[in-house]
């Protein structure tokens, strides 16, 4: 159990891809809605 | 990373609840709030609604030349919530998610813990900066982009993995596209990254080749090429670009770099009362400086003057500042151009935040809505602070870390309340009085909204049309789509007046610059409501009556 919680612990302080996942999420709906609004 | 603070100690619990109680409280107000910044009221999103309707080329309800020059590739972030009528400013909420997630893995990692949440925290005492991430804007974008360029290249180094390219190449196409002023910054960023990899051949060529890409995908290339159709110049008529830069060179640039640094000079929130000598004294000061200087109107905007310069720190989200640790980041980054400590992290973040500084003092004409701007440089500039403060442990600057929280915690706590429609009445009145709140930056647009409803609901057969200005503020007119209004520009609407098409009934929001020289061409029309708001623009409504019969013989 303590070695799962350390393990737990150790991955939340490795870097995390947050930060790209929310540039990738906020560049996928702008081109969407891009091209969404140039097919009007 | 320290040794001598690898764990969370008191200062970093205390900083870490309060970034979090607030980050909360800006991610809560970010998902409910409407859309309340003017600029996105004229265009930003003005245009997105706009172009719902007729795409973007040769669009007809394109009014302003705001609809069309700028590139859109964060304002289109917006299409979704604007069909939900929800979460308007939850991708500006988080592009500041965003960097706070990508500064604190980098500073913890060299700092520690305390210093990592000490430098969110420090984020969030900067009024300017978490107002925009409940406005609309794309300034903050820019700020995300970079630091997730940042972030990606740290790791990249740190890792030994090409993947994090992939993410410093699309940080840049992001940046690129966001807004004009993003386009230098990015074209750096894109040359530092190919410097990088200048002796790894086939990595460069690829690298080259993404860039190429996020560009035409992410650029916003489409608003460059219709500028370009429409203007003649990919961005945008070339006297409006004379007005927005810095026409005077060093000039222009010294006087701006001087307005911006006074007006980072905290000395209170500027709330207009009779009291707030200390604001007039520093505008005054700062006049006396500029004329001493010779240099007087020196790079600003033509409608600006500095007879009437004014340092605000008000609550209202253009007039912002970045508060007591927006002086401190300029007190860190002033010395910076003289004390040369290149291996000094916190010296080449100072450094950076003031080169970048003098370019937008070099670049873009100064207006008193210039602050938000500056936001990259000022987040640089406290975050610099931080690492200065950390940089080693010392007995003065043990103390100085506990006075750098309290400043910090006070001005993030406070910055709700500084602002008038953003504090926790606010986040209230988005649910009970959503409507007030959308306008409460122009309230009168929201009197022109309402009279049309009484006028329509009247005859509903009657069109509305609205006829524009460059700065008309159309978005709670358009959104309202029971009332289907037709924005016009003034020739335009004259030609629909010369070819019949206006008929009895319709009605026309004339803003004021139009309605007078419009009213002595139109004499079959009547005005029943006038609107006028303090000393801005006044919108005037009038109701088209029918033609009198012609008057019966004797």
């Amino acid at each position: 159990m303590s070695r799962r919680i350390h393990d737990l612990l150790a991955a939340a302080r490795r870097p995390v891809n947050l930060p790209y996942v929310l540039l990738a999420g906020l560049m996928l709906v702008s081109f969407l809605s891009r091209m969404v609004l140039l097919l009007r | 990373m320290n040794p001598a603070a690898p764990n969370l100690g008191l200062i970093g619990r205390i900083a870490r609840a309060v970034s979090v109680l607030l980050l909360t409280y800006w991610g809560a107000f970010a998902l409910v709030c409407p859309a309340l910044t003017i600029d996105a009221q004229m265009y930003n999103l003005a245009r997105i609604e706009l172009a719902l309707r007729d795409g973007l080329f040769d669009n007809r309800f394109f009014t302003s030349v705001f609809h069309v020059l700028f590139p859109w590739t964060f304002d289109a972030v917006h299409l979704p919530f604007l069909l939900l009528g929800w979460g308007f400013a939850l991708p500006s909420f988080l592009c500041l998610a965003g960097t706070c997630l990508a500064i604190y893995p980098m500073i913890r990692a060299r700092f520690g813990f305390d210093a990592a949440w000490t430098a969110v925290l420090a984020l969030l005492a900067l009024p300017c900066l978490v107002y925009q991430a409940t406005a609309t804007k794309n300034d903050l974008a820019l700020l995300f982009a970079g630091a997730v360029w940042t972030y990606a290249r740290w790791r990249w180094r740190r890792e030994n993995d090409d993947r994090h390219l992939i993410w410093m190449v699309l940080a840049i196409g992001f940046m690129f596209g966001a807004k004009t002023s993003g386009i230098i910054p990015a074209a750096a960023l894109a040359l530092w990254t190919l410097w990088e990899l200048r002796r790894r051949g086939p990595l460069l060529t690829r690298t080259l080749a993404g860039l190429a890409a996020v560009v035409i995908l992410f650029g916003s290339i489409e608003t460059y090429v219709e500028s370009t159709r429409q203007f003649g110049h990919p961005l945008g008529p070339p006297a409006l670009l004379r007005r927005l830069s810095n026409s005077d060179g060093a000039s222009g640039a010294a006087a701006n770099f001087i307005r911006h640094a006074a007006r980072n000079v905290y000395v209170g929130q500027t709330d207009f009362s009779d009291g707030q000598r200390s604001v007039e004294r520093l505008s005054a000061a700062t006049r006396r400086l500029l004329d001493w200087l010779e240099l007087t109107d020196a790079g600003a905007d033509p409608r600006f003057s500095d007879s009437s310069l004014f340092l605000h720190q008000s609550g209202l989200e253009e007039l912002a500042g970045y508060g007591p640790l927006g002086t401190v980041a300029l007190l860190i980054m002033l010395p910076a151009a003289v004390w040369w400590r290149p291996a000094c992290l916190s010296w080449r973040l100072a450094l950076t935040g003031l080169l970048g500084l003098v370019f937008s003092s070099l670049s873009i004409a100064y207006t008193s809505w210039a602050n938000r701007y500056l936001l990259p440089w000022f987040a640089l500039g406290t975050l610099s602070a931080v690492c200065l403060l950390w940089g080693s442990n010392t007995p003065w600057r043990a103390r100085l870390r506990w006075g750098f929280l309290v400043l910090a915690a006070f001005s993030a706590l406070a910055a709700p309340f500084w602002s008038f429609n953003r504090g926790p009445r606010a986040l209230l009145d988005a649910f009970r009085d959503r409507e007030r709140l959308e306008t409460s930056a122009y309230p009168v647009v929201g009197l022109v909204r309402e009279s049309l409803r009484r006028l329509h609901h009247d005859d509903p057969a009657g069109r509305i049309f609205i006829v524009t200005h460059d700065e008309s503020v159309l978005l709670p007119l358009l959104t309202d789509r029971a009332l289907a209004v037709l924005p016009v520009t003034r020739a335009g609407f004259q030609d629909l007046l010369d070819q019949g098409f206006v008929k009895a009934g319709d009605l026309a929001v004339f803003e004021s610059p139009v309605a007078l020289a419009t009213l002595i061409l139109i004499e079959t029309v009547t005005a029943p409501n006038v609107f006028s708001f303090r000393d801005t623009r006044s919108q005037y409504i009038y109701r088209f009556t029918p033609p009198a019969p012609p008057n019966p013989r004797p």
